[in-house]
């Protein structure tokens, strides 16, 4: 039993290493992409630049290969557009020496004033091709300066020592554990995730109040589940009705449409003030800290509708498996024996079926887990519940990646748990398996 | 029975050393003869070989657990009794009829031909 709890805990460690590297990467693009349109549109650069570029002294990741002509200091360069204008030539196989004597000129060029305007067109230009047709239009005042006759013979310099065959010769620079991911992921480890750039309230926190009122709601929308599944599965079995069309019904039905036609129906005046039963939709969580009884209380007329939608697919797709299984284990040669030595149906069922056809899904708890916090984005946004699918969403929506992928990587590591509890359960339960 | 065929007083077949299908077989196709309980419900009688003008058959069990006893005379059912051990309605067919009887628990029930 203990190997195979190490056995899946040490399958989950790569996937979570591999989830993590990703998140890392596309938060780190997602981050610069997002603070170079802000310095190009706001004026307050400064501050915003300086808080994402944070990390951005320190290299990437431990090691990184590059091209033989490339520095392993480029990362030290902090504005974007210098760099990715020293990248452009770097590309074409420029030598590095060279470059950065011609970069160490440029800025020269731009702490001087210049009445032409020129500084500010050569610091937007990142493509060398189109500086090359910039710099036959130089304006004779310019071209006269010395700072400006320097930089022209450095750029021809770079421009005739361009071989593309150092592109070629691929090398290894290690930097270490002082670098960026290092330092966000140890910051992870300790579910440390920043401060949101919304509100600055520490992600933490956010990120906490908000798990638990989706945990809670999910958690409970999963024993509503399973507590309906056996028993309405078990009448089916033995009504043998067929009520397939209507499941397939409820399980094709998108989440967010059940829950807008119930809000329509059972929370408005629209078709009849009779219907109008529950609140609208939409609560603000005024008490934290407050027990979580006392919560559900309060706040639990506005939990009905949505624990409806979020139970009603699902419980459709268990109630059909496990009618299946139901039918599949009664067909086997232990529940035929079970009648010739005269028991009854009931006592086969209870006996013998349901412990085996329950197996199935037992396993699919932990993937249905997942798949109820996913599909609770759209609840929590359409009934306004204070979750973690309400605060992804909107921090998608403001650009807040630090809250963004601290609830994706959280919603991996429950997915990964879900897996593993369900999977213990079902080592646990099945003889066989052992 | 002298050169090893045929069948013992116990209806054990002669073959030697020891012939499963003679032992078994021959014996459980004698009792489908008097007994089937292959659907759902509890044939008697099913095959009675002309040959077998009067006769019982005590203890056989049909599946549910049910002990049957079957009499004949003149190749017609005389009585039939039948012992279960868990209440319930079972479906008895004789001569293509069926009936439907309510067993209690450890009780036995006697059915007369008049009853079909």
């Amino acid at each position: 039993m203990i190997r195979i709890i190490l056995n899946r805990i040490l399958i989950s460690i790569p996937v979570l290493l591999v989830i993590t590297v990703a998140s890392f990467l596309m938060q780190q693009s997602l981050i610069s992409i997002t603070d170079i349109k802000r310095i190009e549109d706001s004026h307050q650069y400064s501050t915003t630049f300086k808080k994402a570029f944070e990390n951005e002294s320190l290299p990437l990741f431990y090691a990184s290969v590059s091209p033989s002509n490339f520095p392993d200091t480029l990362y030290k360069i902090k504005n974007p557009l210098t760099r990715n204008r020293l990248k452009a030539l770097l590309r074409r196989g420029g030598d590095w020496k060279l470059i950065e004597k011609l970069n160490q000129t440029e800025y020269q060029l731009f702490q001087q004033s210049d009445a032409t305007g020129f500084n500010n067109v050569l610091l937007n230009t990142t493509d060398p091709t189109v500086l090359n047709q910039l710099i036959k239009n130089i304006p004779d005042s310019l071209s006269k300066s010395v700072i400006w006759a320097n930089w022209m013979n450095e750029w021809d310099a770079v421009q005739l020592n361009l071989k593309p065959a150092r592109l070629v010769i691929p090398r290894i620079h290690w930097f270490g554990s002082q670098n960026a991911f290092h330092l966000w992921f140890s910051k992870v480890l300790r579910f440390e995730f920043g401060n949101s750039s919304v509100d600055n309230q520490p992600v933490k926190d956010k990120v906490k109040e908000a798990l638990s009122w989706t945990l809670s709601v999910n958690l409970f929308a999963l024993m509503l589940i399973y507590f309906f599944s056996i028993i309405l599965g078990e009448y089916i079995f033995r009504s043998k009705r067929n009520i397939d069309g209507w499941l397939m019904f409820f399980y094709t039905l998108p989440r967010f449409f059940l829950g807008m036609i119930l809000i329509i129906l059972f929370s408005s005046n629209t078709v009849h003030p009779f219907l109008h039963i529950f609140p609208t939709p939409g609560f603000i969580d005024s008490m934290p800290g407050v027990s979580w009884v006392t919560r559900w209380i309060t706040y639990g007329k506005y939990l009905i509708l949505p624990l409806i939608c979020m139970v009603l697919p699902g419980l459709a797709y268990v109630v059909s498996l496990y009618r299946t299984r139901l039918q599949e284990e009664s067909k086997k040669p232990y529940a035929f024996m079970s009648w010739v030595r005269g028991e009854s149906a009931s006592t086969l069922l209870s006996h013998h079926l349901r412990k085996n056809a329950l197996l199935p899904l037992i396993a699919l708890l932990g993937s249905e887990l997942p798949v109820l916090i996913s599909g609770s984005v759209a609840i929590e946004v359409l009934f306004n519940i204070p979750g973690m699918g309400r605060l992804m969403m909107q921090s998608i929506l403001l650009q807040d990646w630090n809250t963004v992928f601290a609830i994706l990587l959280l919603t991996a590591l429950i997915t990964i748990v879900g897996r593993l509890i369900s999977d213990l359960m079902t080592q646990m339960l099945d003889q066989r398996i052992k | 029975m002298s050169d090893g065929g045929g069948t013992y007083p116990n209806l054990f077949d002669a073959h030697p050393p020891f012939q499963i299908d003679g032992n078994f077989g021959a014996i459980a196709g004698m009792a489908e003869m008097i007994l089937q309980s292959h659907t759902d419900a509890i044939e008697i009688l099913p095959a009675l070989p002309s040959k077998w003008k009067d006769g019982k058959m005590e203890g056989l069990k049909a599946r549910g657990n049910i002990t049957v006893d079957v009499h004949w005379k003149d190749h017609v059912l005389s009585e039939l009794k039948l012992l279960s051990k868990s209440s319930g309605i079972k479906k008895i067919k004789y001569m293509g009829k069926i009936k439907e009887v309510n067993l209690r628990a450890n009780q036995w029930s006697i059915l007369k031909p008049a009853d079909f």
